[in-house]
């Protein structure tokens, strides 16, 4: 069998300077940015992006609730103790299932028994589909909008995902996070949770998102989380919020459907927003 | 950008390119929190200039720059590595936290890593040279300059040493420091002087462990188990208590199986699966219990078995009628210890048989890897108590599970200490006030029976050295060491050398200030899992000196006061006891590089680190340091990991020359043994009658290293029990402990003495406020079903009657104590005759003394009081314990010499006219327990089998020189 990119130890070395990207910037990210020819990483852009807009948990964008932790956690955590691993206290952060796949990686480049080595491998392989592509589609492709130093980042560890999957081409079924058909909105008071749980509309609503929304419809922005501007955006102007959000789900449909890497899941995503857009759009005035 | 394939994997190419330059140049390349390491440490290479905020100045944002250095904590025998967070500006040391490069500790720690500060900036610790000005144990001190000091005390050892009594000058070890290294100043003085805390301690484990492996310590590979079986309260209390519980709960993460057997529910029980509360004394018929389990059903691993146990030698002598083969064996085995059913140990312990069969599966299936330890515990508090840690490791040697992964280990493969600069020859003397002929197997000097041998007239000390050690409050029966430490014609000068106020101290001529974690030198290395390390204790602040281009040849001139270090001292003792060079001594305590000058600590630890440490040299050139400056640097350095089965290795042709063999496989050699920079204490097998060394065993035709036992095999059968008298013990087996029901009286019920307080550590850090104010006190555990029969609640004060005395402590209810049991840590009741000691967690005392009669009676608690240190206002308890140890008579086993802890006690409510602390003894009494138990010795000159006083072949921390193990007469 020939190597593929993935189980070379320079690609994982590549994967784990990627992971240390994504965490707060000090003068190793300044150092591997450098090397990889991407813009300096900046604190404030930093803060902004991962700690504000979008936070590089898994369980944001695969968990029912939407938040950090939760079965979605649970389910990573699985995959570490699976490998003999203890779980970080935080398994589904993007860096450390970066750090993750670099290290299995490692560990079957530096195997010498054929069986064992496949094992791993294919370890690596169900770590990829199953934790890290079920998600990164429409996150990167958000990063890819609302970062402009960041964008090269992500289209570097998308390009990086791709080359992975690819050799994994003719695996139809979808990751387990992605299996389940999401639950629809039940309810006025569901509908704010349901649109911010990414897993289940599709979508995935930033604070910037909604800042951009009352904006262009001339409400008021409250400060709070998410779930509180968003009903407080509601109160404002139920029908003008509803039909914005709706146009948004198709935008991010449209998005996704266009994705550059993992296109049997960017399509699922892009399903579910579109999906999203059906359910909420009779709802508005119109 | 284009991300293809070409190019992803040329940014892959750059990326290890660039790690490997900056991690040449010594630095981390992925510094910074780490989501998979579990801890954010600060990134070494700025470990010279690291930037805190001051949490002080909040909310204004100011910058307190640290160097930060390295050493290895000094409160329990871990040594685990810590970081000191020196102010550059101040030169003080303001914190200590982990040290992420210590392969042990991995930069985790216990409280009382961090508590060390307090330790380091304690109001009242010592820190200048002090000498006795009125009687001894009145009190009145004055100070000296060091030389005064050191001179008196070298002109009192050279005089006993010119006046042939060698045997009157001892030192008396508390915390271990360096590894071999007072040993070798003894021995440079030629004297058998080295006198241990260990049969205080760990003795009865270690004499379990050494008859089966020559070595005497387990090193249980917790992290790769499947099982664990503790009998102690290893996980949160035990000996190598962070390193371990760290293992143990990242075994736990991943599935792993935890049994603890336990007479308290511990925090270690808490934790467990299995969770037995056995009957004191009754664990080793427990383990029998699961070694028939596994006997019986076939569970045992037969092809290690046949291979490394030394049934042939058992056949040899027990069954010489018999097929000498292992199938006869695996006949007769079934039956050895079938009388062992979970009945018999459910009757023994008042464990459920269904439970113990349970657990016996639960072992059973575990295969190689079960990870056992038993340390102090059972071991430390039965007669015969040894006999648990020898059918434990039973457990490990029937499944094969020994030095696997996730098996025990001996520690000696797990421990890398390195060959000193010098290493002077065996003292050509014996004592025995500490290697008595009554105690031949005794792994320790009999060290708590030392009164008991003056009294009884066999010697003088006339110099005793107590090095941060603290008999009086540790040992049992401390009015007797009051009784002797007071008697200056028992000891003629006494020096404690201490960090701290103790006890003990009190009752000295000098005591001389020693250096704590941060202000001292140490070479450690620890069993801590399957890898050998070496880890660095430095004076910090001498570090930090020498950094900004100081020359600093003493750490008093960095350390607080007059502190001193050790090894400084005792090379500077050594020259003035033997100025000229003409006793022979000085010339170990001099530089190589400069013959006939003194050595200088950098010159000691250079030599060792460029020559006995493998792989360090080349680490240390990779960065472009020396060795010392890579450990000044770093504080650690792993050696080896992944040792695995030594016992197995094929020795190699070279080492095969003129070899003989006996008939059961022992192989011996003409050829020398290979220089090995590794000089880790092993047992030492005789050579054959030809003179031949052992180096090997041949197990299926070939020749392998096997153990350093007389059968170069585990020792199942102990022909050096049945030699030296003790034949009925030659298997391992279940000894009904001093405090089995059937050896009560009326009412009485056991005392379980042996548990720490987790955050403690016995006398020192009785000043660590953040740990006093943990836990301070030490009530008596007890069930409420006695405590409804004695009609006593929370906090009511009871009276505990021992066989010399009693002492009054408050009651916990709990069930948390198995019924019939009660329970008092040893870790409390540190207390004071005046206002001059430490403040935190002492009570002050008035000692009452009439004829032989003590009583102790408690002043007042502690409380805030003003000094240099703020925290010192806040102390908000009062109460401190109880020394219950003062009440315990002397109980040494017969054949380990280890001190039997447990106490047959009875308990009632406490006296009207009994106030809280009250002790009273009759030390007359205690002759009487000590007479007592010393007549169930057998004495070397009555049973030794070749004229020796003990078996060459056991360890002992200071071999003296063979000729002197011939018995006295002979």
């Amino acid at each position: 069998m020939t190597s593929t990119p993935s189980r070379t130890a320079e690609r994982a070395e590549l994967i784990r300077g990627l992971g240390a990207l994504c965490e707060r910037p000090d003068r190793a990210s300044e150092r591997i940015a450098d090397v990889l020819n991407l813009p300096e990483p900046d604190p404030v852009e930093h803060t902004d992006l991962f700690v504000q807009q979008l936070p590089p948990y898994a369980s944001v964008y695969l968990d029912e609730a939407g938040k950090i932790g939760g079965e979605a956690r649970d389910r990573i955590a699985g995959f570490w103790r699976a490998m003999h691993l203890t779980p970080p206290p935080e398994p589904d952060h993007l860096a450390s299932l970066l750090f993750l796949w670099a290290s299995i990686s490692d560990q079957a480049v530096s195997e010498r028994d054929p069986e064992r080595r496949s094992l791993l491998e294919h370890a690596a392989m169900a770590l990829v589909r199953e934790h890290v592509a079920s998600w990164l589609p429409p996150y990167l492709t958000r990063v890819n909008e609302l970062s402009e130093r960041y964008r090269s980042w992500a289209s570097l560890v998308a390009a990086v995902v791709e080359d992975t999957l690819v050799t994994a081409r003719g695996t139809d079924a979808l990751p387990v996070h992605l299996a389940v058909e999401p639950r629809s909105p039940e309810g006025p008071i569901d509908l704010v949770a349901f649109l911010l749980t990414p897993v289940r509309s599709g979508m995935i609503l930033t604070r910037a998102d909604l800042k951009r929304a009352a904006g262009e419809l001339g409400l008021a922005i409250r400060v709070g989380e998410r779930a509180f501007v968003l009903r407080s955006l509601l109160e404002q102007d139920a029908g003008a919020i509803t039909e914005w959000t709706a146009d948004e789900a198709r935008r991010q449909a449209d998005l996704y459907a266009s994705a550059s890497f993992a296109p049997a899941i960017a399509a699922e995503w892009s399903r579910r927003a579109s999906r999203t857009r059906d359910l909420i759009a009779p709802r508005s005035p119109d | 950008m284009s991300n293809g394939e070409a190019n992803l994997n040329e940014l892959g190419r750059r990326v290890v390119a660039a790690r490997k330059e900056v991690e040449a140049r010594g630095e981390t390349f992925y510094p910074g929190p780490s989501r998979v390491h579990l801890a954010s440490f600060p990134p070494k290479e700025r470990w010279d200039d690291w930037v805190e905020l001051d949490s002080r100045s909040w909310p204004d944002r100011v910058e307190k720059h640290y160097a930060l250095v390295p050493t290895t904590c000094f409160n329990c025998e871990s040594a685990c590595g810590l970081l000191a967070y020196v102010d550059r500006e101040t030169l003080q040391v303001r914190k200590f936290e982990g040290n992420p490069e210590h392969p042990g500790s991995r930069g985790r720690n216990c409280a009382k890593g961090p508590a060390t500060i307090n330790q380091v900036t304690d109001p009242d610790r010592i820190l200048y040279p002090l000498k006795r000005a009125g009687e001894r144990g009145e009190g009145k001190w004055v100070q000296v300059d060091w030389d005064v000091a050191v001179e008196e005390i070298a002109g009192r050892v050279r005089k006993a040493i010119t006046d042939g009594r060698p045997n009157e000058v001892m030192y008396h070890v508390g915390r271990p420091g360096e590894d071999g290294f007072t040993e070798r100043v003894m021995a440079s003085w030629g004297v058998d002087g080295h006198n241990s805390h260990t049969n205080v301690c760990s003795s009865g484990a270690r004499v379990g462990y050494e008859l089966w492996m020559g070595i005497d310590r387990p090193s249980p590979d917790h992290a790769n188990a499947d099982v664990i079986y503790l009998i102690s309260a290893h996980l949160e209390t035990g000996h190598y208590f962070n390193p371990h519980a760290q293992r143990i709960t990242e075994a736990r993460e991943r599935g792993a199986k935890l049994i603890v057997a336990d007479v308290r529910l511990s925090n270690t029980a808490t934790h467990a699966d299995h969770w037995m509360s056995p009957y004191p004394g009754s664990e080793a018929a427990i383990n029998l219990a699961i070694a028939n389990h596994i006997i019986q059903t076939g569970r045992y691993d037969r092809d290690f078995v046949r291979r490394w146990w030394n049934w042939d030698r058992y056949l040899a002598a027990e069954h010489p009628e018999q097929p000498q083969t292992f199938e006869s064996f695996e006949k007769i085995l079934p039956d050895l210890y079938s009388a062992y059913t979970f009945e018999y140990a459910a009757a023994e312990s008042g464990v459920e048989a269904g439970t113990l069969r349970d657990v016996a599966d639960l072992i059973a299936g575990a295969g190689t890897r079960l990870s056992t330890h038993n340390w102090r515990s059972a071991a430390a508090g039965n007669l015969g108590g040894w006999q648990v840690s020898r059918t434990l490791f039973l457990l490990n040697a029937l499944l094969g599970a020994v030095a696997t992964p996730g098996g025990t280990h001996p520690n000696a493969w797990n421990k890398f200490v390195p060959k000193p600069i010098h290493s002077p020859p065996h003292p050509p003397v014996w004592n025995e006030l500490t290697w008595p002929l009554e105690y031949p197997l005794a792994m320790h000097e009999l060290s708590y029976l030392l009164p008991h041998f003056l009294e009884d007239g066999r010697g003088k000390v006339d110099v005793y050295f107590t090095r941060v050690y603290n008999p009086v409050w540790t040992n049992p029966d401390g009015f007797s060491w009051i009784e002797t430490l007071s008697d200056e014609s028992k000891v003629g000068l006494h020096v404690a050398l201490t960090p701290t106020w103790n006890e003990t101290a009190y009752f000295a001529d000098y005591i001389l200030p020693m250096g704590l974690s941060s202000e001292r030198h140490d070479i450690h290395s620890y069993e801590q899992y399957d890898g050998q390390w070496v880890g660095f204790r430095q004076p910090v602040l001498r570090e930090v000196r020498q950094r900004a281009g100081e020359q600093v040849t003493d750490t008093r001139e960095v350390n607080p006061g007059e502190v001193w270090e050790e090894n400084e001292f005792w090379i500077d003792l050594s020259w003035r006891i033997d100025p000229d060079g003409s006793l022979g001594i000085r010339q170990y305590h001099e530089s190589r590089a400069h013959p006939g000058e003194k050595l200088g600590v950098d010159e000691y630890y250079e030599w060792i680190f460029e020559n006995s440490v493998p792989g360090l040299p080349e680490a240390a050139r990779e960065e472009g340091l020396t060795p010392l400056e890579y450990m000044r640097r770093y504080g650690a350095f792993e050696v080896r990991r992944g040792v695995g089965q030594i016992h197995e290795h094929l020795v190699p042709d070279s080492e095969l020359d003129d070899i003989g063999e006996d008939p059961f496989g022992r192989v011996y050699t003409k050829s020398a043994k290979p220089p090995d920079p590794n000089v880790v204490p092993l047992s030492s097998p005789d050579p054959d009658a030809e003179g031949r060394r052992p180096c090997g065993v041949r197990i299926d035709g070939e020749v392998r290293r096997g153990f350093p036992t007389p059968s170069g095999k585990l020792e199942f059968y102990s022909s050096t029990l049945v030699d030296w008298g003790w034949g009925e013990h030659a298997t391992p087996g279940y000894i009904p402990s001093h405090i089995h029901p059937s050896n009560l009286e009326d009412g009485q019920m056991p005392l379980i003495s042996t548990f720490r307080l987790p955050v403690q550590i016995h006398t020192r850090s009785a000043n660590s406020k953040w740990l006093d104010e943990i836990a301070h006190t030490n009530p008596l555990w007890i069930h409420p079903v006695d405590a409804q029969r004695l009609d006593v609640e929370t906090g009511d004060l009871v009276r505990v009657a021992t066989e010399i005395g009693y002492f009054v402590v408050k009651a916990w209810v709990t069930e948390g104590i198995r019924p019939g049991v009660v329970a008092c840590s040893h870790h409390m009741g540190r207390w004071k005759l005046t206002d001059q000691g430490q403040n935190q967690a002492m009570a002050t005392v008035e000692l009452d003394h009439a004829d032989r009669r003590w009583g102790l009676k408690r002043k007042k608690g502690t409380g805030p009081y003003e000094s240099s240190d703020p925290d010192t206002q806040r102390i908000w308890w009062t109460d401190v314990g109880v020394h219950q140890n003062l009440t315990f008579g002397v109980q040494p086993d017969p054949i380990s010499g280890q001190h039997c802890w447990h106490q047959a006690v009875t308990v009632v409510k406490a006296a009207p006219d009994d106030t809280y602390g009250d002790i009273w003894v009759d030390t007359a009494r205690s002759r009487e327990v000590y007479s007592r138990w010393l007549a169930l010795t057998r004495s070397a000159s009555a049973v030794s089998p070749d004229g020796t006083r003990r078996p060459y072949w056991f360890l002992r921390p200071l071999k003296p020189d063979r000729d002197v193990y011939t018995l006295p007469n002979r």
